[in-house]
């Protein structure tokens, strides 16, 4: 720790595509595991100085969902704009002829679009409207030529610019073709991880200036949650883990500077799961959330009650129900993930015309993945849950087909 | 002495042969004969796509280190072994197969050295004397092969010794496919070729990581363009082939450009 006010410190990290880094890796994972094996033919799992204090035949409860709603992080996307602008200023400052515009990757549920949108608002940036799928199909240069040409804008989503069909790719290489010719002012081009993945093979080339928001390491994300999560009423929540009642978040100006290991090692392997992705994160914390009503315990296992605090338990990860592709998903279905997380999410219609499937197979597919909570409907549009997300990337790459870096 | 008699020295002693022990041993032997044959195949169809084909590859290279361990083990509990009584015994057996299962032989004898060789393996698609299919398995005479209209073909591996195999993907996932469109001189050749390259873009099928291509060249009745690119998985080939197929044929009706075939040259006359 390096003696900064905790509440100082900054958490959004800015870092060029290519310097990503996901925290820790499966190698580890694997060394924890057969630790975690060896330990249990040793003679049972040990039960530290972290022991739960509650009854193991006591069910907890599901939280409520205004309760739910209070304990799930909101990150502070005004400080993470501001953060994303220091990292810009010496572009926007002087703007250089060979760096027109700079791509903002990142994956999917990781706040991009909150963040840039943040950030644009309060400045003097225009932001862009997607065009329409007649548009996009049309190569309808119109949606272009109605830009502004001078000073500086941004386009939140780039994967909304095309599709994947024949005549889908015309108007994104028409955009990137003007982007680079020098004659559309500033740009700030925010692009899904998978959709920059996509494009970079079909005519984007690999354009050198792109940012991205550092993965959340194990440190950052608990302040992250630290930070976003408020109280209902007036009480501040405090989180401990169900299974050994180690203190995962009390209130910030509680805080320890150096946490227990315990605790530490449930964000570690929160990081990791999530791949440092928030969203992602948020998702499995949303679903390991619980309570036990109207009581709390203390460190020695009395029953206290502490004015001003409210203890939330969460599940431990051995017990959490983790997301999985069902065994009976075919390749109609990982057709279906694969298109959602090219395009940022499609609705039915538009996913038919992509994918060389009957519109009855498609719904099937739909229907399954919903059934595992993989994809949802929203806004019209179906796309890839941030639960199912590490799922889905898993069972994608191990059958070959083109993911992100990230 | 007899020739028989002299065989039958070799052998053991009825009351010195561990019975029970050799039946352990064919007992063991095709127990794992079993996994190797039904679960590995099996197991390896669940696994990503080049590990699987590493695991298929394995599965006759097993099969064979079982039978000739067991039958090395069965011999020495059967026979007396010292050097004159095996050469005494590999005598027989040469003058003996030479005559009545030389052709049996001469396939096993091809199918060791396929092994060794690997012109083909599990999960390899070939084409021998125009049949094309998925090879299956690689048994102790004969290479199984499933075609396209799900047809079991057994090709002797002595009859491949001497044929020109094709091997389309040679133990890994990488198959390329090739889809043919044929139209008439009068187009925008580079617009049609930059449309087509788009076609296999954007299949679903397509791996990406090999750059798709597209060439073309003329034929006595028109000009013929061909995409070669590859799928995610060797077993999406027929599909992927269909996808672009269809795709194709319809940017290439958008563009207004005219099919060819040799009917419509003879008639002179566009379709």
């Amino acid at each position: 720790m390096n003696g900064e006010p905790l509440e100082q410190r900054e958490l959004w990290q800015f870092v060029p595509v290519n310097e990503y880094a996901v925290p820790e890796t499966g190698v580890d994972r694997v060394r924890k595991g057969l630790l975690s094996v060896l330990g249990s033919l040793a003679g049972g799992r040990a039960r530290g100085k972290g022991s739960s204090p509650l009854d193991p035949e006591q069910s907890l409860l599901r939280l409520q969902d205004e309760r739910l709603e209070l304990a799930l992080p909101k990150p502070d996307w005004k400080r993470a704009g501001e953060s994303l602008h220091e990292w810009l200023r010496p572009w926007l400052e002087s703007p250089a002829p060979d760096k027109p515009a700079v791509f903002f990757v990142a994956p999917p549920d990781s706040g991009r679009e909150e963040l840039l949108l943040r950030w644009a608002s309060g400045r003097d940036v225009a932001v862009v409207e997607e065009p329409t799928d007649e548009q996009i199909l049309g190569g309808d240069a119109g949606w272009l030529d109605s830009w502004p040409r001078e000073g500086l804008w941004l386009l939140p989503r780039l994967e909304r610019c095309f599709l994947r069909s024949t005549e889908g790719l015309d108007l994104v290489r028409e955009l990137i073709r003007r982007l680079f010719s020098g004659k559309m002012g500033q740009a700030v081009v925010g692009c899904d991880s998978w959709a920059w993945s996509f494009l970079t093979h079909v005519g984007l080339g690999r354009p050198s200036f792109t940012v991205t928001a550092q993965a959340f390491d194990a440190d950052r994300m608990r302040l992250l949650f630290a930070r976003g999560i408020r109280g209902h009423g007036g009480t501040i929540p405090t989180f401990r883990q169900a299974d050994n009642g180690a203190y995962l978040l009390r209130a910030v100006e509680d805080e320890d500077e150096a946490q227990p290991g315990e605790a530490m090692a449930y964000w570690r392997r929160l990081a990791e799961c999530s791949r440092g992705n928030i969203g992602v994160a948020a998702a499995y914390w949303r679903r390991a959330l619980r309570t036990v009503p109207e009581r709390d315990f203390g460190e020695d296992g009395a029953e206290t009650r502490r004015p001003g605090t409210d203890t939330i338990w969460v599940t431990s990860w051995d017990d959490l129900e983790r997301s999985a592709v069902p065994a009976e998903a075919g390749e109609t279905a990982r057709f279906v993930l694969h298109a959602l997380l090219l395009h940022g999410g499609l609705d039915s219609e538009r996913l038919a015309s992509v994918l060389p499937a009957h519109s009855s197979a498609i719904g099937q597919a739909l229907g399954c993945l919903a059934e595992a909570q993989l994809v949802e409907a929203r806004g019209g549009r179906w796309r890839v849950t941030p639960w199912g997300y590490p799922a889905v990337r898993t069972a994608l790459c191990s059958d070959d087909y083109l993911s992100d870096s990230f | 002495m007899e020739p028989a008699e002299e065989i039958l020295r070799v052998f053991r002693e009825f009351g010195e042969i561990n019975v029970v022990r050799i039946a352990l041993i064919i007992a063991a032997a095709t127990v794992l004969l079993v996994i190797d044959q039904r679960l590995l195949p099996r197991l390896a169809r669940k696994l990503p796509g080049k590990l699987r084909f590493h695991v298929l590859a394995l599965v006759p290279l097993i099969r064979l280190t079982i039978i000739v361990a067991a039958a090395v083990l069965v011999l020495l509990r059967l026979i007396k072994p010292s050097v004159q009584n095996m050469v005494a015994l590999f005598g027989f057996l040469g003058v003996g197969l030479g005559f009545a299962v030389k052709d049996y032989v001469a396939s096993i004898v091809a199918g060791t050295v396929a092994l060794y060789e690997t012109p083909y393996r599990p999960g390899d698609w070939i084409r021998v004397e125009g049949v094309y299919g998925e090879v299956k398995s690689l048994e102790f005479r004969a290479v199984h092969i499933v075609t396209p209209d799900d047809t079991l073909v057994i090709i002797p591996h002595k009859k491949l010794w001497d044929t020109v195999i094709h091997n389309a993907n040679n133990g890994s996932s990488k198959l390329q496919c090739v889809a043919d469109f044929y139209v008439t001189p009068d187009h925008d050749g580079a617009r049609l070729r930059s449309r087509l390259r788009d076609v296999a873009l954007t299949s679903p099928y397509v791996q990406l990581a090999h750059e798709p291509k597209v060439v073309s060249e003329a034929t006595p009745w028109g000009t013929r363009y061909r995409i070669r690119a590859y799928p995610m998985d060797p077993d999406q080939q027929f599909a992927f082939i269909t996808d672009l197929t269809e795709r194709g044929n319809a940017a290439i009706a958008r563009l207004g450009v005219c099919f060819a075939s040799p009917a419509v040259a003879a008639r002179g006359e566009p379709e």
